[in-house]
């Protein structure tokens, strides 16, 4: 089937001088024009899928059967607790867009272009993602906590988007930030405090910091347990059923083109 | 039949079996790790008992001089330090914690007459050191229950009691459960 392969290395003959760049990166120019080997290629995402999918299925399993602490319980180890910001460890910083006081924030500028084929789609050109240690408390007490490394599951209500015209480019601005008094949902380990000297805590807390473990997930959420579930639990049967069709139709495909039906 | 609808359908009974394999084992996992986590939980409420039980002597130290009269109060707060220290099995250690609780909320709420007492910067601090550390247990109680429930309802789950029975994971874990003393209101005398 290799006669229907078409192989863009112009860039590569004008810069190079005409080396063939198979030689070096044999996926990275080629296309087809016979949507067969996308049907490969499709087997092997299908199968991604699915992997991702179980994945996503045990941390479901593992939010689900962590029983969340009270703050002033916690003990060293892998903990769930549920909250809301408190304050900062510092200083507070600010959303650039908002101008509102948080604990982090994330933002991305993006401006629409039109594509090839007249297609209009935003690009990035711009964004980035700043955290700092905060204190996440209950009702019985305020425990320190470091975002760094964890996967924040942050939702749309608290996002700031603006879009329009600014000067004569179409441009689209974005934030993401946790407040103080946002819900916080968090999975991770409770380890030692580096900024409480051994023996000087007062009360037990004082001296945890909640943070990324070194084999074990980290999740920050701004949404409750249950909504976190919700969406482990979409994204369990999303990837799994999304990774099966795709494999099915794509063996299906391939079962057709050689033939086989 | 086609043989493509064969190899089709065999690949939907593939992609199922991968999915049920998938599922036990994540299964079984989560049942090894439901399962470490009670002796952990139990452990952690043993770190905060034996912290309060290094407490006590310097509790006692420092009320006796002031109450003289509550003698056997005293008396049975170290009785109980001493019977958690020996005891072994899990009941008798919650038993002698349950008198030690009992006997910490007589002292702190006797201590009340003794206005010298309760100005003792040292007993202030011991006071509230104890009863945070009170607190912080019945957090880890609390905990623990979370843990044992989540496990005795999981192994009776369907279908996952199918993957707990192959374990063998059929004996529930027992809750902490307060005790008729400390279900009774505490009376204070004015």
């Amino acid at each position: 089937m290799i006669d229907t392969w078409v192989v863009y290395n112009h860039y590569e003959q004008r810069v190079r001088g005409g080396k063939n760049i198979l030689n070096n990166y044999p996926f990275l120019f080629i296309m087809a024009k016979d949507p067969l080997p996308y049907a490969f290629f499709g087997l092997v995402g299908g199968a991604v899928l699915i992997m991702i999918g179980f994945k996503q299925w045990r941390i479901k399993r593992l939010v689900e059967n962590t029983p969340t602490s009270k703050v002033r319980g916690i003990a060293m180890g892998f903990v769930e607790v549920c909250g809301t910001v408190s304050k900062p460890f510092k200083q507070y910083l600010v959303g650039p867009f908002t101008g509102k006081e948080c604990v982090y924030y994330s933002y991305k500028i993006e401006e629409e272009r039109q594509g090839s084929k007249g297609r209009r789609y935003w690009a990035t050109i711009r964004s980035d993602v700043q955290s700092i240690p905060f204190f996440a408390k209950d009702n019985t007490g305020a425990v320190l906590v470091d975002p760094k490394g964890a996967i924040k599951l942050f939702s749309e209500k608290n996002n700031l988007r603006l879009s329009g015209l600014f000067g004569s480019r179409p441009l689209r601005f974005t934030e993401t930030h946790l407040a103080p008094n946002d819900i916080i949902y968090i999975l991770g380990t409770a380890g030692d405090n580096p900024y409480v000297k051994e023996g000087r805590a007062v009360n037990g807390v004082e001296d945890v910091m909640i943070q990324k473990g070194k084999h074990s997930p980290y999740y920050i959420s701004d949404k409750g347990e249950k909504d976190v579930l919700k969406r482990f639990a979409w994204q369990v049967y999303g990837f799994l059923f999304s990774g099966c069709a795709l494999l099915i139709a794509c063996l299906a495909y391939i079962l057709y083109r050689f033939g086989l039906f | 039949m086609a043989l493509g609808v064969i190899i089709i359908l065999l690949a939907i009974f593939v992609l199922l079996v991968v999915i049920i394999v998938g599922w036990y084992i994540g299964t079984y996992n989560a049942f090894i790790a439901l399962k470490a986590d009670i002796p952990k939980a139990l452990g952690n409420i043993d770190v905060l008992l034996k912290q309060r039980s290094d407490e006590l002597p310097k509790l006692v130290a420092s009320v006796k001089g002031y109450m003289k009269h509550e003698k056997g109060t005293l008396e049975e707060l170290t009785k109980a330090r001493t019977a958690w220290m020996k005891a072994g099995s899990l009941p008798a250690k919650a038993e002698a914690s349950d008198r030690i609780s009992a006997a910490l909320k007589t002292i702190f709420a006797v201590a009340e007459n003794y206005p010298q007492l309760r100005a003792s910067e040292n007993f202030q601090h011991l006071q509230g050191r104890i009863s945070g550390l009170e607190n912080e247990i019945a957090d880890r109680r609390e905990f623990y229950n979370d843990s044992v429930t989540t496990y005795n309802v999981r192994i009776r789950q369907f279908p996952a009691n199918i993957v707990a029975r192959n374990m063998g994971l059929n004996q529930e874990f027992e809750l902490f459960k307060a005790t008729a003393a400390e279900r009774e209101d505490v009376k204070i005398e004015f």
